[in-house]
C-alpha cells in the first residue's frame, strides 16, 4: 500500500508553472481576440476617414488642449503650393501636408505607385518635405493617412476643368514605416473645376 | 530502501512558498496590466464605434441637405460669475423619402413631408466649483421635424398672417371645430433668423408643450425642441465648419458668438416680392446671363447666395471614456449636394 501523503517540491513547482502557463494562455487569447475586434471595429472609422479625405485634402483637424481639453484647430500655413498644418499646442509638430496643383496645366500629374502604394514612399512623400503635387499625408482620427490625386493631360475637359483620380489609404499608426497594408483604401474619380 | 514520503521539509516549504508568492505576484501583475490594457483597448474600440455611428448620422443628414433652402449656424456662449455655457446649433432642411410611413395617420398619410428640418446641437455647461471651472454637462443632440402635426380644436383660431405668407398677407378666416394638420415648412429666405421657423404655426397663442400634447400648433423650431434626443454623452467638445462654394472657410465652436443665416439657392424676384415664390428665376444681367424665366420682371442675382452656400461640411469632435480617461479626436468632412458651379481648390 502506497504511503505517500503530500506533494513534493517538484510537484508544487510543476503545478505553479502549469498554472502560470494557463493564465498567460488565457491572457494571450483575450489579447488576440481584442486585437481582432479592435481592428474590425476601427475599420468603420478608417473607411469613414478615407471617405472624408477623398473629398477634402485639407480636413478640419484638431487636437485637444493639454490643459483644458478643448479642441483647437490645426494651424495652417502655405509655402509655395504646399499647405502645412501644425498642432496649435506649441509643439509645432507637423500633422498634415498637402501640395496643390494647377488644374489648367497641360502636363500629366501622375504618381508611380498609384496602383500599389507603400506607406511613406519617399518618392511621393519625402521626409519633412513637400509631398508630390496633388498628394497629402498626415495624421487624422488616430490613423496615418495618405492621399494621391492624379490626372493625365488627356483628362483635361477644358480650361480649369479636368477629370482626376484620387486614392486614399489609411494605415494603423503602428504600421507606418513598415510594409503594413492599409486598413482602408478608397479610389474614386471626379471632376475638378477651377473658379470661373 | 526509499524513504517513505511524508511531506516537505521546512526548507522545501519555504522555497515552494517563496516561488509560489513570486509566481502569483508576477501573474497578478501581468493580469492587472493586461486587464488595464484590455479596458483601454475596449474603451478605444467603443469610442471609434461611437464615432462611426455619429459619422454615419452626419453623412445621412448633411448628404441630403437641401441646397435650395435656408440654413442656420448659431454659436451662442453665455456666462455668469459662476457658470458658463457653450452652444452651437446647425439647422437645415434635408430631403427624406416621402414614402416613409413614420407617422401613419390613416387618410393623412399622403401629407407626410418630404423635407424636414434637422438640428444638430452641441451644448456644454461649466460651473465654478472651489475656484476651478468644471464641466457639468456635455452632450450632442439631434432633432428632426415631426413628419406632420395633427390636432383638433373647438375654438375659433386666429391665423397668423405669417402662416399664410411670411411677408404678410390676409388671414384666411375661422377654422374652429376642424382637425388641423401642419407640416414643416421650407424657407429660402434666412434673414428672419432661426426664430423665423416658428412663423409656421397655427392657432395663436401656442400653448403646446410638445408635439404629443398640442393645444393649437407649435412652430417648426418648437417642434425641433420637442423632438430633441441625445446623440452622444461621450462627447467633450465639438466644432462645426464648412467650405463655402466661393472657396471661403467658416467655423463655429460654441465658444465665440456667431450667427450665420444662409439663404437657399435661387432666391427669386427682388423687391417687395422677394422670397415669396418658390421658383428658380435666373439673373438676366449676369454675364453670361441666365435664362429669363419671367419676362419684364426684376430678377435676383443669385451668385452671392450661391457663393455663401456650403459645398462641404467639416465636423470635429472629441470623445472620451470617463472610466479609463481614454480620448480620441475625430474629424470628418462630408460633401453636400448642389455645389455648383465648382470652384477652386479648398482652403483650410
Amino acid at each position: 500500500m502506497r504511503s505517500a501523503a503530500a506533494f513534493t517540491l517538484v510537484e508544487i513547482l510543476a503545478s505553479i508553472l502549469l498554472f502560470s502557463m494557463g493564465v498567460m494562455g488565457i491572457i494571450a487569447v483575450i489579447a488576440h481576440g481584442l486585437s481582432t475586434a479592435s481592428r474590425a471595429q476601427s475599420e468603420a472609422t478608417a473607411w469613414a476617414t478615407a471617405s472624408a479625405v477623398l473629398k477634402d485634402p485639407l480636413p478640419m483637424g484638431c487636437e485637444a488642449d493639454a490643459t483644458t481639453g478643448d479642441l483647437r484647430r490645426w494651424t495652417w500655413s502655405k509655402s509655395g503650393a504646399t499647405w502645412t498644418a501644425t498642432e496649435a499646442g506649441g509643439s509645432g509638430e507637423v500633422v498634415w501636408r498637402y501640395t496643390t496643383w494647377a488644374t489648367n496645366t497641360s502636363a500629366d500629374i501622375l504618381h508611380p505607385d498609384m496602383g500599389d502604394p507603400k506607406a511613406n514612399n519617399p518618392a511621393v512623400f519625402p521626409p519633412s518635405g513637400a509631398p508630390s503635387a496633388g498628394c497629402a499625408s498626415g495624421w487624422l482620427n488616430g490613423y496615418y493617412v495618405e492621399r494621391r490625386e492624379q490626372s493625365r493631360a488627356a483628362d483635361r475637359i477644358g480650361d480649369g476643368v479636368r477629370l482626376v483620380e484620387v486614392r486614399v489609404d489609411v494605415y494603423w499608426a503602428g504600421y507606418v514605416g513598415s510594409d503594413g497594408r492599409p486598413l482602408a483604401s478608397l479610389v474614386d474619380r471626379y471632376i475638378r473645376q477651377d473658379a470661373p | 530502501m526509499r524513504r517513505p514520503s511524508s511531506g516537505m521539509t521546512l526548507i522545501e516549504i519555504l522555497v515552494a512558498s517563496a516561488l509560489g508568492v513570486l509566481v502569483i505576484a508576477l501573474t497578478w501583475t501581468t493580469f492587472t496590466r493586461a486587464k488595464a490594457t484590455v479596458n483601454r483597448a475596449t474603451a478605444r474600440v467603443n469610442l471609434h464605434q461611437s464615432a462611426a455611428v455619429l459619422q454615419d448620422a452626419f453623412e445621412r443628414d448633411f448628404g441630403n441637405l437641401a441646397p435650395a433652402l435656408a440654413m442656420f449656424v448659431v454659436s451662442a456662449p453665455a456666462a455668469t460669475a459662476t457658470t458658463r455655457s457653450e452652444d452651437v446649433s446647425v439647422v437645415f432642411m434635408r430631403s427624406v423619402a416621402p414614402l416613409d410611413k413614420q407617422a401613419t395617420q390613416g387618410v393623412n398619410d399622403r401629407y407626410l413631408a418630404d423635407h424636414m428640418w434637422v438640428r444638430w446641437r452641441y451644448s456644454r455647461s461649466w460651473e465654478l466649483i472651489d475656484g476651478t471651472w468644471k464641466v457639468t454637462a456635455s452632450a450632442l443632440k439631434r432633432s428632426s421635424s415631426s413628419p406632420m402635426r395633427l390636432w383638433n380644436t373647438n375654438n375659433t383660431l386666429t391665423v397668423s398672417p405669417a402662416v399664410i405668407d411670411p411677408k404678410g398677407g390676409a388671414s384666411k378666416g375661422n377654422y374652429g371645430g376642424t382637425q388641423w394638420l401642419n407640416l414643416p415648412r421650407p424657407l429660402r429666405d434666412a434673414s428672419g433668423g432661426l426664430a423665423s421657423l416658428d412663423f409656421n404655426r397655427y392657432g395663436l397663442p401656442a400653448t403646446a408643450i410638445s408635439a404629443d400634447t398640442p393645444v393649437g400648433d407649435i412652430g417648426d423650431l418648437a417642434d425641433l425642441d420637442a423632438n430633441e434626443q441625445i446623440a452622444s454623452t461621450q462627447i467633450l467638445d465639438f466644432q462645426f465648419g464648412w467650405l463655402r462654394a466661393d472657396g471661403g472657410a467658416e467655423a463655429a465652436d460654441g465658444r465665440n458668438p456667431a450667427v450665420h443665416n444662409i439663404d437657399g439657392l435661387y432666391m427669386d424676384v427682388v423687391g417687395p416680392d422677394n422670397g415669396r415664390y418658390l421658383d428658380a428665376r435666373q439673373d438676366p444681367v449676369a454675364s453670361p446671363p441666365g435664362a429669363v424665366l419671367q419676362v419684364a420682371q426684376p430678377q435676383y442675382d443669385y451668385r452671392p447666395v450661391l457663393g455663401a452656400r456650403p459645398r462641404l461640411v467639416r465636423i470635429a469632435f472629441r470623445l472620451k471614456d470617463q472610466a479609463t480617461q481614454v480620448d480620441q479626436v475625430f474629424s470628418f468632412s462630408i460633401p453636400v449636394p448642389g455645389q455648383m458651379p465648382p470652384v477652386d481648390q479648398p482652403s483650410p
